[in-house]
C-alpha cells in the first residue's frame, strides 16, 4: 500500500477544510466590520475636515471633547435618554408579553396591533408625537385644557425636562413591542409543566413569575436589553425630528451631535471621535453578554 | 471533457449569444451624454417645475440627457458634504448663502468670473448684497446669483388693528406691539420667534445683531470679541421676549423649521419672521387670512436696517467633465426670458439679484410683493461687516448664535456667562478652520 502524498494529506486535513468554510465569513467580517471600524478609528485620530486631506493629530479630538461643555451635556443626555427609555421598555415589554400570553380572545389581533408602533417608520412616529406634544394645538394640551386639568398650555417640547421626557416617551412607544415580542417568544419556550407543578405546590402567580418566568427569560431579556441599549444609544430620528436636540442643547444626544459636528461644522475627525466615545461601553456590554451566553451553553 | 460536459458547454454558449443579440443594450442607439444638475426643491412646486422644464428644453437643444436631482433646505449641506467626500459632485449645482465661501476654499468650484460678467451685461448689475456671497475677496466669482429667498416680517393686520398696535419698523417696536397685543387680550402669545436650530432662529438673530451694529468679525474678516454692550443688548432683547414679556408661545424654542409657519397659518400667532413661503400658501390656497396678512420688511435697529440673507446661486464644480455645457446651462436659465418665466411661476418667492429682472412689473402687484423685492437691499452675509468666510459660515452652521440665546432662556444662565461661552466657541472656530 502506497503512502498518500504530503499535498493530499494537507488537502484533506480537517483544519484546512474548516478554514475554507469560514473564509467567506472572515472576508465579510474584515470588509464590513473591521475595515470601516479601523477607518473610523483612523479618522478620529486626524483633523479631517470635509474637502481637505486628513492629518494625524493623535488623541487631540478626544482631548478637545473632554473640554467641550456641549459634549458633556450630550453625554449626560444620551445616558438619561438611553437608560430611561430601555428601563421603561423592559417593563412595558414584559407586561405586553404577559398579557398576550394570557389573552384568551383575539390573541393574533392583539399581537399584530401591539406591533404597530414598531413597524411604523420612525419618522412618522416622531412627526405624530411632535404634533401631539405641540403646546398650542397638540392633542395632549388640547385634551388637558379641554377637561380642565390645566389652564395654561404646557410647553412639552419647550422646557428641558419635559422635552427630554417627550423624546423618551416617543422612543418607548416605538421600541417596547420589540421587547414584548422577544419576551413572548421566550415565555412560550418555558415548559408548561413547570407552571403546573408550581401551581400544585400552591405557588401564587407572583411567585410563579418570579421563580419560573423570570429565570426562564434571563437570556432573552439580556440579549434584548443589550440590543435595545445599542439601538437607543444610536437613535437619531426621534430626537432630530422632535426637537433637533433642543430647546438649546437640552435633548442633544450623541447621534445628533455627531451629525452636527460632521455635516454642519464639516469637522469629520471630531465627529467620528464623538461617535467613538461610547464604543468602549458598548464593547464591554457585548463581552459580558457573550461570555454569559457561552457559559450558559 | 465528457460528452455531457461538451454538450452543456455548447448549449450554454448558444444561450449566451442569443441573450446578447437580443439585449436592449445592443439594440439601442448610442446614449446621449449626461449632465448632472442638483437643485433645491423649493416649497413652490410651480417654480420647481418651471426650472426643470427650462433645463430639459435646453438639454434637448444640446442633445444632452439632463439628470436632475433635488435637495431640500434640510439636507443641502449633507448632500454636498457626502458628494465631496465620495467625489460624486454634479456638473452644475445650486448653493445656499454659505456654500460658495465653504467650497471654493476646498478647490471644488470653478472660476465663473467671465460668466458673471456676461450675465451682468445681459441682466444688468447685481445687487451689492449679492456680491459677498458669490464673489471671493480676491474679486473672482465662483458662483453666480440665482435668486434671493428673503426673510420677511409677517403681520396679521386685523389683530394689530384690534390691539391698536402699529406695524413695527424697529426691533423695539416689535416688542411693544407684542406686549400690547397680549395686554389687550387679543392674543396670549402673539410673537412667533424661535431661537432654534434652523434659519428661522440664526437668520433672525443675525438681523437683530447686525441692525444693532454687532458682529463677530472685523472688516477684514478676522475674529473680534463679542464681549461688548451691543451683544449684551441683543441677547437681552432675544431673551426678554421669553422671560420678561412672555409674548412668545411657550414651546417656540423647540420649533423646527416649520413651527412658526404652522403657528401663523393656523392663526395661533399675530406675527413672525419667515421666508415668503407663508404668503405663498395663503395666496395659493386662498386662505381667508390672506386679506389680513401683510408681508413687510424686517425692522431696523440703532445701526440701521441690516438683515440676514438667503441667496441661492449657481456653480460649476471643478470635477465636471462638461464645463462648457454646464456654463451654457446657467447662461440659458439666467437669460432674461427664462429667468422671467421662472420668476413669474414663483408666486413672489424668488427675488432676482440682477437689476433688469428686478424692474419687471411683476413685483408691483401689491405692497407685500414690493416689500419682498426691496428686502434684499438690506441683506448682510454671515460675518458682516467682514467678508463671508468659511469660519463665519461655520459660526452660523453650528448654531453658536441660537445656542447663546438658549443658554439664557432655557438653561437660565446670565447673559455674561452665555456670551463668554459663545465667544470662546467663535474664537475656536476662527482659530481652527482650515486654510490649507
Amino acid at each position: 500500500m502506497t503512502k498518500p502524498s504530503a499535498w493530499r494529506r494537507v488537502l484533506v486535513a480537517d483544519a484546512l477544510v474548516g478554514y475554507l468554510f469560514v473564509l467567506p465569513l472572515i472576508v465579510l467580517v474584515l470588509g464590513l466590520v473591521a475595515y470601516p471600524l479601523g477607518n473610523a478609528v483612523w479618522i478620529s485620530l486626524t483633523d479631517k475636515y470635509v474637502g481637505y486631506a486628513a492629518r494625524f493629530v493623535g488623541l487631540a479630538n478626544y482631548v478637545t471633547l473632554t473640554r467641550d461643555p456641549i459634549f458633556h451635556k450630550v453625554i449626560r443626555n444620551s445616558a438619561v435618554f438611553t437608560l430611561a427609555s430601555v428601563a421603561v421598555k423592559v417593563v412595558l415589554g414584559m407586561l405586553m408579553a404577559l398579557a398576550l400570553q394570557r389573552a384568551l380572545v383575539a390573541r393574533s389581533f392583539l399581537r399584530a396591533a401591539l406591533l404597530v408602533p414598531w413597524v411604523i417608520p420612525t419618522v412618522i412616529t416622531a412627526l405624530t408625537w411632535h404634533w401631539m406634544f405641540n403646546a398650542l394645538w397638540g392633542f395632549i394640551n388640547v385634551t388637558l385644557q379641554g377637561v380642565g386639568l390645566v389652564r395654561e398650555p404646557i410647553a412639552w417640547l419647550g422646557q428641558p425636562a419635559t422635552a427630554m421626557a417627550a423624546v423618551i416617551t416617543a422612543n418607548i412607544w416605538r421600541g417596547f413591542p420589540f421587547f414584548g415580542v422577544c419576551l413572548l417568544a421566550g415565555m412560550q419556550a418555558i415548559p408548561r409543566d413547570l407552571y403546573e407543578a408550581a401551581a400544585v405546590d400552591g405557588a401564587s402567580p407572583a411567585q410563579r413569575f418570579w421563580h419560573i418566568t423570570l429565570p426562564g427569560l434571563r437570556l432573552v431579556l439580556l440579549v434584548t436589553t443589550l440590543i435595545s441599549l445599542i439601538f437607543t444609544l444610536n437613535d437619531f430620528n426621534i430626537v432630530y425630528v422632535l426637537t433637533r436636540g433642543g430647546p438649546g442643547t437640552a435633548t442633544h444626544v450623541l447621534a445628533t451631535y455627531t451629525y452636527e459636528v460632521g455635516f454642519q461644522a464639516l469637522r469629520w475627525g471630531k465627529a467620528v471621535a464623538v461617535s467613538m466615545y461610547p464604543l468602549p461601553v458598548i464593547a464591554v456590554m457585548i463581552v459580558i453578554v457573550t461570555r454569559y451566553l457561552t457559559r450558559e451553553d | 471533457m465528457t460528452l455531457l460536459a461538451r454538450g452543456l458547454s455548447i448549449v450554454l454558449a448558444a444561450l449566451l449569444l442569443l441573450a446578447g443579440a437580443g439585449s436592449p443594450a445592443l439594440a439601442q442607439p448610442a446614449q446621449k451624454p449626461k449632465i448632472r444638475v442638483w437643485l433645491l426643491r423649493t416649497y413652490v412646486p410651480d417654480a420647481n417645475r418651471a426650472l426643470e422644464d427650462s433645463i430639459k428644453r435646453w438639454a434637448t437643444s444640446k442633445n444632452l440627457d439632463p439628470v436632475i436631482e433635488y435637495f431640500t433646505f434640510d439636507d443641502i449641506e449633507t448632500k454636498y458634504v457626502a458628494a465631496i467626500e465620495t467625489n460624486a459632485l454634479p456638473d452644475v449645482g445650486q448653493l445656499q448663502t454659505i456654500g460658495p465661501a465653504r467650497y471654493r476654499g476646498m478647490g471644488r468650484l470653478l472660476d465663473l468670473t467671465d460668466l458673471a460678467n456676461e450675465l451682468v451685461r445681459v441682466n444688468g448689475p447685481m445687487l451689492e448684497s449679492a456680491l459677498p456671497v458669490v464673489r471671493a475677496p480676491d474679486g473672482r466669482f465662483h458662483a453666480v446669483p440665482f435668486n434671493y429667498i428673503t426673510d420677511m416680517q409677517f403681520i396679521r393686520t386685523d389683530l394689530f388693528r384690534k390691539a391698536g398696535a402699529k406695524v413695527p419698523t424697529t426691533w423695539e417696536e416689535v416688542r411693544e406691539a407684542a406686549r400690547l397685543i397680549k395686554a389687550k387680550g387679543v392674543m396670549e402669545y402673539p410673537l412667533g420667534q424661535s431661537w432654534n436650530r434652523s434659519a428661522d432662529g440664526y437668520g433672525v438673530f443675525q438681523a437683530l445683531l447686525y441692525s444693532h451694529g454687532g458682529g463677530w468679525a472685523d472688516e477684514q474678516g478676522n475674529y473680534t470679541s463679542i464681549m461688548n454692550d451691543t451683544w449684551r443688548a441683543v441677547v437681552r432683547w432675544a431673551s426678554e421676549i421669553y422671560l420678561k414679556d412672555k409674548t412668545v408661545p411657550p414651546d417656540a424654542m423647540s420649533w423646527t423649521g416649520f413651527g412658526n409657519n404652522e403657528a401663523f397659518l393656523t392663526g395661533k400667532i399675530a406675527f413672525t419672521f419667515n421666508g415668503p413661503s407663508i404668503y405663498y400658501v395663503l395666496e395659493k390656497e386662498r386662505r381667508p387670512i390672506l386679506k389680513d396678512t401683510l408681508m413687510a420688511i424686517k425692522p431696523a435697529g440703532p445701526a440701521g436696517r441690516n438683515h440676514d440673507v438667503l441667496l441661492l446661486s449657481w456653480t460649476v464644480f471643478s470635477s465636471s467633465k462638461q464645463v462648457d455645457a454646464a456654463k451654457d446651462l446657467i447662461r440659458f436659465v439666467m437669460s432674461t426670458d427664462e429667468a422671467k418665466k421662472y420668476m413669474q411661476q414663483s408666486w413672489g418667492q424668488m427675488v432676482p439679484a440682477f437689476e433688469r429682472l428686478r424692474q419687471d412689473p411683476y413685483w408691483q402687484k401689491n405692497e407685500s410683493y414690493r416689500a419682498v423685492l426691496e428686502a434684499p437691499k438690506y441683506a448682510r452675509t454671515p460675518g458682516w461687516p467682514g467678508p463671508l468666510t468659511a469660519a463665519a459660515a461655520e459660526v452660523v452652521a453650528t448654531h453658536v448664535l441660537t445656542d447663546l440665546c438658549a443658554r439664557v432662556i432655557v438653561d437660565g444662565w446670565d447673559i455674561e456667562k452665555a456670551l463668554e461661552e459663545a465667544d470662546k466657541r467663535i474664537k475656536d472656530i476662527y482659530a481652527n478652520v482650515p486654510s490649507r
